[in-house]
């Protein structure tokens, strides 16, 4: 039970100073220095500790949030998303909750696509948010399907989480991304069923306001002039990706410079905008980086003091059968999610869930999904969900975490939802794979 | 009983890290009451750039970690690498000794093995890899990822070279926005890369410099009766992780052959061009950064 | 005292613009190494490992500035349940326990910063880089940070009101 007083005092020590209101990167600090002298060589541990925040953010992997962010905000402060969202209304007419449904679509394709859920929301924070907040949509209308577009990016491939998860538990790479196709289309139809029970239970959640009736002509005008462009900008993020022009972490430069060349040529291009996404990026981005390279440190004593080890091994050491095993696993990563970045908990977790699975002679690559699906979810659970953070920066003054949570709640159920149709009807994981001649 | 708290480089699973627990398995049997190591974990403990300094600073005892990842503190541990002289005849010649003495002066570290000694590094290639006249590989149409430390080399060959974390490379081979690798054997399929890569040019270069090291201050303390202990099991693993990497190796590259990937060697003047390119990269650096000892490792090494 | 925290305030303002300034060197240094990769000719190699000191330098160098402009996320769901005058003892104590962990970290930094610059040490990416520039933004981020909390507890702002400021976000 020795590992049982580490966990309790790290877990407390961060729950209670969090809660008592210590910006969440200084909760992370304190503990780590109280659990550094407790646990890791004291004064010796807390130099290595500063010698470590520079590996936790000189990641290149990080790049596309600053990116994202600039690309997001320029779009905003500009003014061409009101414009976008405005022939977008008149396109699609008076369906409800239409910018819920839209920032859901797009969302997943940014975040399927570029892999990373994290940039992926700090741009639809600083896009579409504000657009919706102005259209007085409830929050939860607002940060929900950002929130929950983040899901995609680790099962979508590509995705770096996804190749790192098979490379460490032995799991084939490519049979383990194409096993996530089919899911997440599932996730995405159950997330648009979300808003529209949404929207009808609570029709003011995302209010109706006054479209201009258009003819087809203006229709069609406004749809060329501000939604066609836009597939320029989908080009310059998804497209170079796809055909090999840029990484992913690049792509979302190459959107940055298609953002300022739809400027120019709307000539709304002004270096006071330039200089606000800056900002703005400057704010999210620090807050955040602060915080991972705080959290980050934090994971690592939590696995030096052997809490996270005994942890795991005491709640999957009871002899459940296969399907409690999972359970047991599953609901390890949850907890362990609430406190812990995702690498750090594959990392950390694989070694110890291998065995279980392969002794269960469970599927690799069914057994694979069902993890990243897990780990997934503990970006957007609290306290310690990096995806509600992001939010959270890049929202109005006074937006608090609660509502965050609350707006990812629903989304959350409904990925253990669809861990649970994967549990039950495993062709959905797997039949794919198996087409591909595994 | 002597306690050592250790950490190794590669994440639980790898086969790196099974050869060490093995390693340490063996320790603890035969120091049963008098010298125990307790292993803390992997790169989710400390990040592996960040080895070097923990061992140096006595946070770690015991670090399982390849010499290239801290060559900022002992920079002739490039050594280890570049040269081809097998570990057992290093230990015979006075060249273990030099670099070991070295380690310790530089970096506060006693070393114990050098494992994996018998694989090197692969270039592995998407299209059908072109020989050059004299037999070596057209480098002017490669676009490779590698870590920062062959950069050097690269350039020298003139081939395009990226940098990405690993993760990332299987996407940017898919794309194509690589269209070549440059890892060794072991753990190359682990990645999925296989896949694109139809190609294994040889020779290997390189290679492997996985270390076990000690805290030197760590090491001293260790009663007469525990130190050798660990260093005769060390010296016994580094003897047997010489001869098991080279099969485990040899089974692995089967196995990517047996799926369809194709092995072409560089010829004659070519090879031998590429191999004294690649070692000469490695002895200029080394030179740059602290001449001191480069002549008599040279003289011991080669 | 209120000159003090002025010139903080100014000193914070100008390391965020340095970081500002990063990021959007950030995008034209990873476009550039698109451009140049995709016109055949030679990658900039140094581009990946330059970006990522970029990051290291825009975390650190906002920070203080974010302390100022309430810029931390953070959580309230002990504090919230608490009569208002424990709320305002329970926020001068964080203010202290930030200002602590500032100068702690200000000084481990400052030592690992006086220790690379001794001992010459360099980290090595597709370059070598001095470990010096690594320390340097943490020491300078803890400290002014510190001061920037002093703010708060000499009672120029309250980290907790939010509507004192301009709207932050948007
Ligand atoms: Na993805
Ligand atoms: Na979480």
């Amino acid at each position: 039970m020795d590992w049982f007083y580490s966990f309790a005092i790290l877990i407390s020590s961060i729950l209670v100073l969090m809660g008592l209101g210590l910006p969440v990167a200084f909760a992370f600090f304190a503990t780590n220095i109280m659990g550094l002298f407790l646990f890791f060589g004291g004064a010796r541990g807390v130099t290595q500790m500063v010698a470590n925040f520079s590996e936790a953010v000189t990641t290149y992997a990080l790049a596309p949030l600053p990116m994202f962010l600039v690309m997001g905000s320029l779009f905003f402060r500009s003014g061409l998303g009101d414009r976008v969202i405005h022939a977008l209304d008149l396109a699609i007419g008076n369906l409800r909750g239409r910018l819920s449904y839209v920032t859901l679509g797009s969302g997943s394709i940014f975040a399927a696509l570029s892999g990373s859920s994290l940039a992926n929301a700090g741009m639809m924070g600083t896009l579409m948010a504000p657009e919706m907040l102005k259209r007085n949509y409830k929050p939860h209308m607002a940060y929900g399907p950002i929130l929950g577009a983040g899901s995609l990016a680790v099962i979508i491939p590509p995705s770096t989480l996804g190749v790192l998860l098979g490379s460490l538990a032995q799991i084939d790479v490519g049979a383990l991304l194409i096993a996530g196709l089919l899911p997440g289309l599932v996730l995405v139809s159950m997330f648009c069923l979300l808003i529209w029970v949404q929207t009808t239970v609570d029709p003011e959640a995302a209010p109706q306001y006054p479209v201009p009736k258009a003819s087809g002509w203006a229709k069609a005008r406004a749809v060329a002039a501000n939604i066609l462009p836009m597939g320029f900008l989908i080009f310059c993020v998804v497209g170079t990706i796809i055909m090999g022009i840029a990484t992913p972490t690049e792509s979302a430069g190459l959107g940055c410079m298609g953002v300022i060349a739809l400027l120019l040529v709307y000539r709304k291009f002004r270096w006071s905008v330039i200089w606000q996404s800056l900002d703005d990026a400057m704010k999210v981005t620090g807050m955040t980086f602060l915080i991972i390279t705080a959290s980050t440190t934090f994971s690592q004593i939590f696995a030096f003091s052997g809490a996270s080890n005994g942890f795991i091994s005491a709640v999957t050491g009871f002899d459940l059968g296969p399907y409690g095993a999972l359970l047991m696993m599953v609901c390890v990563v949850l907890v362990l999610g609430m406190f812990m970045d995702q690498v750090s908990m594959m990392l950390i977790t694989i070694p110890l869930f291998m065995p279980i699975a392969n002794s269960f002679g469970f599927d690799p690559v069914w057994f694979g999904l069902i993890l990243l699906l897990a780990y997934e979810i503990g970006f957007t659970t609290p306290p310690f969900g990096m995806l509600l953070y992001v939010a959270l920066g890049s929202a109005p003054r006074g937006t608090t975490l609660r509502t965050m949570a609350v707006s990812a709640a629903p989304y959350v159920g409904l990925t253990l939802l669809l861990i649970v149709i994967v549990v039950a009807f495993p062709p959905l994981a797997l039949w794919l794979p198996g087409l591909m001649g595994r | 009983e002597d306690v050592i708290n250790a950490v190794h480089f590669a994440p639980g699973p790898s086969d790196f890290t099974q050869e060490f627990l093995r390693f340490v398995e063996a320790v603890n049997e035969r120091g049963k009451g008098v010298v125990r190591i307790d292993v803390r974990g992997g790169p989710e403990v400390i990040p592996n750039p960040q080895l070097g300094t923990a061992q140096q600073n006595g946070l770690i005892d015991m670090i399982h970690t390849p010499a290239g990842l801290y060559l900022e503190l002992v920079p002739e541990g490039e050594v280890l690498s570049a040269a081809t002289l097998p570990p057992a005849e290093a230990r015979k010649n006075g060249a273990w000794d030099l670099i070991d003495s070295i380690y310790q002066q530089k970096g506060n570290a006693k070393l114990l093995a050098h494992m994996n000694a018998s694989a090197g590094f692969h270039i592995w290639t998407v299209n059908e890899p072109k020989l050059t006249e004299d037999g070596m590989l057209d480098f002017s149409t490669i676009t490779i990822r590698a870590s920062p430390l062959y950069k050097q080399l690269f350039d020298n060959l003139g081939a395009t070279m990226i940098i990405q974390p690993a993760p990332e490379v299987y996407t940017s081979l898919e794309r194509g926005v690589i269209n070549a690798n440059a890892y060794p054997v072991l753990g190359y399929a682990s990645f999925g890369w296989d896949k694109f890569t139809k190609y294994r040019v040889d020779p290997s270069y390189f290679r492997m410099d996985v270390l076990i090291s000690m805290n030197k201050d760590s090491f001293e303390a260790l009663s007469p009766e525990a130190q050798k202990i660990v260093t005769e099991v060390a010296a016994e693993y580094e003897q047997k992780s010489y001869d098991e990497t080279a099969s485990l190796a040899a089974k692995l590259a089967q196995e990517m052959l047996d799926k369809g990937q194709t092995a072409v060697s560089m010829t004659g003047a070519g090879k031998d061009k590429f191999l004294q390119m690649a070692a000469d990269a490695s002895w200029q650096r080394m030179e740059s950064r602290d001449p001191t000892h480069i002549a008599k490792l040279k003289e011991l090494f080669q | 005292m209120k000159l003090l925290f002025d010139l903080s305030g100014r000193l914070s303002w100008l390391l965020a613009v340095f970081a500002r300034l990063l990021i959007g060197a950030l995008v034209l240094l990873v476009v550039a190494d698109v451009a140049v990769r995709n016109a055949g000719l030679r990658p900039l190699a140094w581009a990946v490992n330059t970006s990522e000191f970029f990051l290291l330098y825009i975390t650190f160098l906002s920070m203080p500035w974010l302390v100022r402009r309430k810029g931390h996320v953070f959580v309230e769901f002990l504090r919230i349940a608490l009569p208002e005058r424990a709320k305002a003892v329970l926020a001068r104590l964080v203010y202290l326990g930030c200002i602590v962990l500032c100068l702690y970290l200000a000084w481990v930094a400052f030592n690992s910063l006086a220790l690379a610059i001794q001992r010459g040490t360099y980290e090595m990416r597709t370059f070598d880089i001095p470990k010096w520039v690594v320390f340097l933004p943490m020491v300078t981020a803890f400290a002014l940070s510190a001061l920037e909390w002093l703010r708060y507890l000499m009672g120029y702002d309250d980290f907790y009101d939010r509507d004192l400021l301009e709207v932050g976000g948007h």
